[in-house]
């Protein structure tokens, strides 16, 4: 994935809003800044203060996608305000703490929670079990994170902000996949025209 | 509350910008002092598990002390006679860097070095380093106030003035509805700002006493609540105008006009929501950095738990007017409803479940359901065939009754023996209702449900909550759309996964519940609704 410069591409740029999901302490915001801040000293990465993060995802040549993140982390426990986030994003990171078998069991929720608010719209997510670095503490199988992933009908990765690995995986797996909800109809952008989608999938103007 | 305080921790080693040590600034300052020859303390955050010997390994909340941190990613560290290195993400620099000594035993053998000169000298550059941080903390929350403050401008001059000057697109409601009061924001945080700058000391911002400026500000905060519980109405109003073209690029033009970072207009109106919540991070972070000898250190903490508290009463009067849809919703769905709304008096679902119902002296005992809400108890009938309809039988007014508890065995008033039993007794009416609950937990349960209730009921007085009639009436009619759209009115197998899901067992074992209501209606697809519904009580963390 090389990115040498601010998307410029006819097809582009898609923003995608996402919404890092999970119990307080599982890694979002490290996993987000690990792959906005860490990982690619080259890359094209805007930190607008601190409150949100833009990153651009290159799918296929030609084809740039800009990633939207809110930073909730530590707001876990405003619930029925941060439900503000959900509404119009396309893709959700259900992150569990390998370690942590009650953040594994809490996915479902958190699931539920974020379908339930967004209906009739819907999101794409990604199960991701979190911190695979610390595997003499693992409380969590590989098997049954798949069964439930398998489950809520969405793919399972496991990452580590430590060693950084399979982070831009996750990422690159997430936004591919909102990119084929869109391409099946099975994501619509509520509105559609001359290149430009409102909202679910955004696609803003060329900016 | 052990988990609250998880979640700072969480938002400390994460997410902060100054909190990393990777960052810019700060880490040019831990090397300066190493190179001064102090001695600089990491706390683990991580578990460090490790088989290289040329790696240190720790686990989380280990100390370790610091020696060189030159490159940015890996530092080279030791803990009593191990030494190695380590990633730099996994540890955060300690708070209190003057008192490493107490719960951190040196392996400093006497004669090896002057302990006194040294610890004078410890304690020293920990303060200086202690001050670099709380002057990172300072200028951040000055520099997000200033970034937040050109949000505001830009959503007030570059979005509402523009929208304004087209009557012929948008009515006054419209932009009502889309902005919400984010002017009154405006100018609330305009004044703040100005508050923060006073009392921000450019030339050393570690000594800045910004604490009162939250203090004074926290009830005028309070406008947050109606931007928060409109911010839905927002997303809907503008994602049904940017379904037409014209709107898109119109809003497109008004960004590119003021000159908007490419986010788009929700977007913006998401900050205000996310900067009340932010504050009492911020605040938990600078905490962390002021010395309790610091002039500011007693307001700051003060500031910490006004801020939390105006984000957990705006978070919770969002939560309320989220449930009065369903609590709207619920009452639709029961049979034979009698008076006036549960809105009217109640807007809180406190505790549910079923109950043996006694009224008069020598009258039978009836199984009923009951619902308790704030001010009412609503007692239900359960349909004989179809245990998921529920029939409205009377309601009870909380206000003027009060609990008795009663002793297992005969009861002189009712003359006859009870088990699990508890009275309500009107002081006015002399009315009294006597209820069984099945075992003593479930009683148990009960009365703290009213004394609950008495709380809430208090509470809402004092922080004056209250849901506007129109919310109310809003509320009433989208649950009799919901209904006219041809749902039928028994929500059969969801009710049922309410009751289990209460996880009290008031079904009764020796019905096949299961068969009842898979006779009942056959298929059906579970609706949110009675999950829902069921998340609404109480008994939550």
């Amino acid at each position: 994935m090389s990115l040498d410069g601010p998307p410029r591409g006819k097809m582009g740029p898609y923003q995608f809003r996402v919404i890092m999901l999970g119990d307080s302490t599982v890694g979002k915001s490290s996993l987000l800044r690990c792959y906005t801040e860490g990982v690619f000293l080259d890359a094209v990465n805007q930190t607008v203060g601190v409150d949100f993060y833009v990153q651009f995802v290159e799918l296929e040549p030609g084809l740039r996608v800009k990633l939207q993140f809110w930073d909730t982390a530590g707001q876990e426990r405003f619930r029925s305000v941060t439900r503000s986030y959900y509404r119009n994003s396309a893709g959700g990171m259900l992150l569990f703490d390998l370690t942590n078998r009650a953040s594994f069991e809490s996915v479902r929720q958190w699931h539920r929670e974020v379908t339930d608010t967004v209906q009739p719209f819907s999101i794409i997510f990604l199960l991701v079990g979190h911190k695979s670095d610390l595997a003499g503490q693992r409380r969590v199988g590989r098997k049954e994170a798949e069964k439930l992933a398998a489950s809520l009908g969405v793919q399972y990765i496991e990452t580590s902000a430590k060693d950084a690995s399979n982070v831009v995986q996750a990422f690159q797996m997430l936004t591919l996949a909102i990119y084929q909800a869109l391409q099946t109809g099975r994501l619509a952008p509520t509105e559609a025209w001359d290149g430009v989608k409102s909202t679910r999938g955004k696609l803003l103007p060329l900016g | 509350m052990n988990c609250e305080e998880d979640l700072y921790e969480d938002f400390r080693s994460s997410s902060h910008r100054y909190g990393h040590p990777g960052g810019g600034g700060e880490q040019l300052a831990i090397n300066e002092l190493i190179s001064d020859g102090s001695v600089v303390y990491a706390e683990a955050l991580w578990d460090h598990v490790t088989m290289d010997d040329q790696e240190l390994g720790f686990k989380a909340g280990d100390v370790i002390e610091v020696m060189d941190a030159t490159n940015k990613e890996w530092w080279w560290g030791r803990i009593l006679d191990s030494e190695g290195w380590f990633p730099a993400s996994f540890v955060r620099l300690r708070v209190n860097q003057d008192e490493p000594m107490e719960d951190y035993p040196l392996k400093v053998e006497g004669g090896k070095e002057d302990d006194s000169s040294s610890g004078t000298r410890r304690f020293g550059m920990g303060q200086t380093t202690k001050d670099q941080m709380r002057t990172n903390v300072i200028n951040e929350i000055i520099s997000t106030e200033r970034d937040y403050i050109k949000h505001l401008k830009d959503i007030c001059e570059g979005y509402i003035k523009q929208c304004r000057k087209r009557a012929d697109m948008f009515t006054e409601e419209q932009l009502k509805t889309i902005f919400g009061n984010i002017e009154d924001i405006y100018r609330c945080q305009k004044k703040f700002v100005k508050a923060l700058e006073k009392k921000f000391n450019k030339d050393h911002p570690h000594l800045s006493e910004v604490g009162s400026c939250f203090l004074e500000y926290q009830t005028e905060f309070q406008i947050y609540s109606e931007y928060c519980n409109n911010h839905p109405n927002a997303c809907m109003e503008l994602s049904r105008l940017t379904k037409v073209n014209k709107y898109v690029y119109f809003f497109e033009a008004c960004r590119l006009l003021q000159k908007m970072i490419d986010i788009s207009l929700d977007g913006f109106l998401l900050t205000p929501v996310q900067k009340i919540c932010k504050y009492p991070l911020q605040l938990a972070e600078l905490l962390k950095y002021t010395n309790p000898q610091h002039r500011d250190f007693k307001d700051v903490e003060a500031a910490l738990n006004a801020m939390k508290n105006v984000a957990r009463l705006i978070n919770e009067r969002k939560r309320r007017l989220e449930n009065i849809d369903k609590i709207a919703q619920w009452q639709s769905s029961i049979e034979d409803w009698e008076g006036e709304d549960v809105l009217v008096r109640s807007s809180e679902l406190i505790y549910s479940g079923e109950l043996a119902k006694i009224s008069h002296p020598q009258a039978k005992s009836q199984q009923r359901m009951f619902f308790l809400f704030d001010h009412q108890l609503v007692c239900c009938k359960k349909d004989l065939l179809r245990r998921d309809i529920l029939y409205y039988k009377s309601r009870i007014n909380m206000d003027d009754m009060e609990i008795l508890d009663v002793e297992d065995g005969k009861d002189k008033d009712f003359n006859i023996s009870v088990k699990n039993a508890f009275k309500l007794h009107c002081r006015d009416t002399e009315e009294v209702h006597i209820f069984c609950a099945k075992k003593p937990e479930q009683k148990q349960r009960w009365l703290k449900a009213f004394e609950n209730e008495r709380r809430q009921v208090q509470l809402d007085q004092e922080t004056g909550f209250s849901i506007t009639e129109v919310q109310k009436k809003q509320a009433m009619l989208n649950a009799s759309k919901q209904h006219h759209t041809g749902k039928p009115k028994a929500v059969t197998r969801p009710y049922y996964d309410f009751l289990m899901r209460q996880k009290h067992p008031t079904l009764p074992t020796t019905l096949p519940q299961q068969q009842v209501f898979m006779l009942a209606e056959p298929k059906r697809k579970p609706s949110n609704f009675w999950q829902n519904i069921s998340r609404l009580t109480p008994f939550r963390k």
